[in-house]
Order: C-alpha cells, then sequence, then structure tokens
C-alpha cells in the first residue's frame, strides 16, 4: 500500500515516517511540507493512504481530501497534538 | 511593589482623622473641647452650686448628642442615603433638647427660685436661636469629622483596590504563553531521541531553560535585558526546528548588559511574528533587534509574510492587546509602539524610555 505523510513540521514529519516504516505492508513514498506539493506529487503518483496534518499554514487539508476522493484514496487525519493516537 | 500597597502616602492629618489607633485621642479631644466649651461661660445664672449642677448636666448632655449623633444617626441614616431623615432626625433632637431644657428651666429652676434670669418673651426667642447655634457648633464638626473620615478610608481603600487589581492583571498578562508550543516541542523531542538523540538533548536543555525562564524570572519586576534575548532565542530556536526554510537573527547595539526591563515585554510580538510568518512552501524570517541609546530602548521586530495570506482570526490578536495594556500599565506615556505592514513584511518598532 503506497502512502504519503502531509505536514508543515518537518520532524512531525519525521516522527509519522517512523510510525509509518513499523506497520509492515505500508510502503512509504514521500513525506511532503504542504498540500500543495502534495496534489502535485499526485498528479504523478497513485498513492492509496494519505496520512494529513489537517492544521497547516497556506492551502487547507480539506480541500486535497476533496480531491483525492476521486481516486479512491484513503486518509487518515491528524493533528500534531495526538498523533501518538494513530 | 506589594509592599507599596500598605504605604499609601499620608500626611500627619490624614493619618490622625483615619487611623484607628489614634481613636482614644479623637475621644479625649472631643471631651476637651465640650467641656472647654462649657467652661468659658463663667455668668452665674443660678444660685447656690447650682451652676456646677447644671453645666454637668449639659456637660453629659452634649457629649451624649455628639456620640448619638457620630455612632447612630451618621452611620445608620446619613451613610445609608437618607440625608432627609437625618435632617429630620437633627431637627427633632434640638427642639427636644431645647424643649426639655425649658421645661426643666420653668418646672423646677424657677419654681424653687435657682435661676437669676428675669422671664420674659423676646429672651426666650433669642435663646432659642442661640440655643440651634451652640448645637450645631457641637453637631456640625462631629458630622462633618464622621464624613471626612469616611471618605478619607474609601478613597484610601479605592486607591488599594486599584492597585491590586492592576497588579493580578499584570500578573495574569504575563502568564499567557502559548501552551501549543509547548506541547509541539515535546512531540518533536519525541521524534528526535529517535532520530538524532544528541539534537534531541540540546532542545530539551533549551526548553527547560526556556520553561524556567518563563516560570521563575517572569514573576520578577524586572529582569536583565540580557535574560530576556537569551530567552527571545531559545524560543526562536525552537521555532526553527518546527519549521521549514526558517531563518531568524538577533542583533544588539549599545548597552544591552546592563539593562532592566520588565520580563516578557517582547515575546508576544516574536510569538506573534512566528504565528503570521508561517510559510511551508517558501522561506520565511524574523529579525529582531535591540538598541540601547541615551537610556532609550529600540526595539525592532520584522517578519516575511506568506505569499498565501493567513487570514487573521478573531480570536488571534490577543498577545498584542495583552502587551498594549502592560505597555500602558507599566510604561504608562513613556512608549512609542509602531507597527508598519507592507506586501511582504510586517514591522513593529517599540521604543522605551527606561
Amino acid at each position: 500500500m503506497n502512502c504519503i505523510v502531509i505536514d508543515d513540521e518537518p520532524l512531525a514529519r519525521e516522527g509519522m515516517g517512523l510510525l509509518v516504516k513499523k506497520i509492515k505492508g505500508l510502503n512509504l513514498l514521500a513525506s511532503l511540507n504542504s498540500a500543495n506539493a502534495a496534489a502535485k506529487f499526485m498528479d504523478t503518483e497513485s498513492v492509496d493512504l494519505v496520512f494529513l496534518d489537517i492544521q497547516m499554514p497556506g492551502t487547507n487539508g480539506y480541500r486535497i481530501c476533496q480531491k483525492q476522493y476521486q481516486e479512491n484514496t484513503l486518509v487518515i487525519f491528524h493533528n500534531s497534538l495526538c498523533r501518538n493516537m494513530l | 511593589m506589594k509592599s507599596k500597597i500598605n504605604d499609601f502616602s499620608k500626611d500627619f492629618l490624614t493619618n490622625f482623622a483615619t487611623n484607628r489607633k489614634y481613636r482614644g485621642l479623637h475621644h479625649i479631644s472631643l471631651i476637651l473641647f465640650v467641656l472647654g466649651f462649657i467652661l468659658t461661660d463663667t455668668k452665674k445664672n443660678y444660685t447656690g452650686n447650682w451652676d456646677i449642677y447644671v453645666n454637668a448636666a449639659m456637660f453629659n448632655y452634649f457629649v451624649g448628642i455628639i456620640y448619638l449623633n457620630m455612632y447612630v444617626l451618621v452611620p445608620k441614616l446619613l451613610f445609608r442615603e437618607r440625608a432627609a431623615l437625618y435632617l429630620f432626625a437633627m431637627a427633632g433632637v434640638t427642639l427636644g433638647t431645647y424643649f426639655f431644657f425649658l421645661s426643666v428651666e420653668y418646672s423646677i429652676l424657677r419654681p424653687y427660685e435657682l435661676i437669676h434670669r428675669p422671664f420674659n418673651i423676646p429672651d426666650m426667642m433669642v435663646n432659642l436661636l442661640g440655643f440651634c447655634f451652640i448645637f450645631t457648633v457641637f453637631i456640625g464638626p462631629s458630622t462633618f469629622f464622621k464624613l471626612l473620615q469616611q471618605w478619607m478610608r474609601d478613597t484610601n481603600r479605592i486607591h488599594e483596590l486599584e492597585k491590586a487589581t492592576i497588579e493580578s492583571e499584570l500578573e495574569q498578562l504575563k502568564k499567557q504563553v502559548n501552551p501549543h508550543f509547548l506541547f509541539n516541542t515535546l512531540n518533536n523531542v519525541n521524534v528526535l531521541t529517535q532520530t538524532d538523540p544528541e539534537r534531541a538533548s540540546q532542545v530539551l536543555t533549551r526548553l527547560s531553560d526556556l520553561i524556567r525562564f518563563q516560570l521563575y524570572d517572569s514573576v520578577k519586576e524586572q529582569i536583565f535585558l540580557n535574560a530576556d534575548i537569551h530567552f527571545l532565542t531559545d524560543y526562536l530556536n525552537l521555532e526553527k526546528i518546527r519549521r521549514d526554510n526558517f531563518e531568524f537573527s538577533i542583533s544588539t547595539k549599545g548597552d544591552i548588559a546592563n539593562q532592566l526591563i520588565p520580563p516578557l515585554l517582547f515575546i508576544p510580538f516574536v510569538e506573534n511574528a512566528a504565528k503570521y510568518s508561517l510559510d511551508s512552501e517558501n522561506k520565511s524570517y524574523i529579525y529582531l533587534s535591540f538598541e540601547v541609546e541615551r537610556s532609550i530602548l529600540y526595539f525592532v521586530c520584522i517578519n516575511s509574510k506568506p505569499d498565501k495570506k493567513i487570514k487573521p482570526k478573531k480570536s488571534g490578536g490577543l498577545g498584542l492587546a495583552n502587551v498594549k495594556r502592560r505597555l500602558e500599565l507599566i510604561y504608562n506615556e513613556k512608549y512609542t509602539l509602531d507597527i508598519k505592514e507592507d506586501e511582504n513584511t510586517y514591522q513593529v518598532n517599540l521604543c522605551l524610555i527606561l
């Protein structure tokens, strides 16, 4: 299962990446720092699962989510305050 | 600062009138006043020892009336906003006293021929006026004294209350530092412990410095500017860990080391700068500058603005409102705050007279 992590904070991305790597069957394609960068990435790559931080500056996380529904991509929302509850 | 509350500057007279430890002196001076007034009238109006008896009776009566006025009528009527009733009561007591004296004179003193004064009507009328006058001389000052005392105590209390309110307000304002920042940093450290333990340890040291400063130093009335700058450096370093493409600089000029300032004065500006410069796609920066010249401190805080503008939230800006309130409370008129904004930058210029 191909997945990406979207978070504006570098260490939060790293932490999420570490958690994702621990789970067998998940293949981390990329860690991206904004919704726009993710949108660009997803134009070219097929992504099954997105870990999305809902609190980000710039483009809102919900907006990218609408686009992903058309592609049948799963989205897991999180924010930095309860990241460990994943 | 706290000790000053009780030291509300009073001159001797104010202190004498309001302080409860002088109560004994108040009573003695009152009694001497009445005694003096009665003893100055040395005319012999009555036969035998009756001058002494009448004067003693008068003395007791007047002292009684004055205490009745000060401890019953004034507190129960005048202080409870029943001034009309108070005036009625006063008039009643005056007339009552007059007719009581008159009846004593005509039922006891005259029948037994204890009095020298002949009886006539006009004399009686003059007597009534004189009596009212004497009565006013006793009652007026006592009421005036009570009012003055009450007024002085009230003003004093209001003043103290205002001071206490301001102080607690200041304490509250100081404590408003973002908890979100704290949790975020802890989460980051959590990640760093796995990827880069050495850096995690550095971050924890910074964080502990930062929290120590907020908990202990910020409670002090004044701190060294150096300590505050150190705190801001820690804060911005921690902010840098959280962000991509972020840089900051803090420059100082002049005699920074020996300046005393109120704590946490600049952090609201820096927090705001961090919040509104947030841009994950492009470079962002915060530049701070402190300059001391002729005991004036110039503080400048410049931050970049993101390409996509963050809509100002209504709940935001509390920090800025707080810091303005604090500046007003501490520096009164001795500061200027000027905020400039253009397409790409936001600049705060704060000038303090130290």
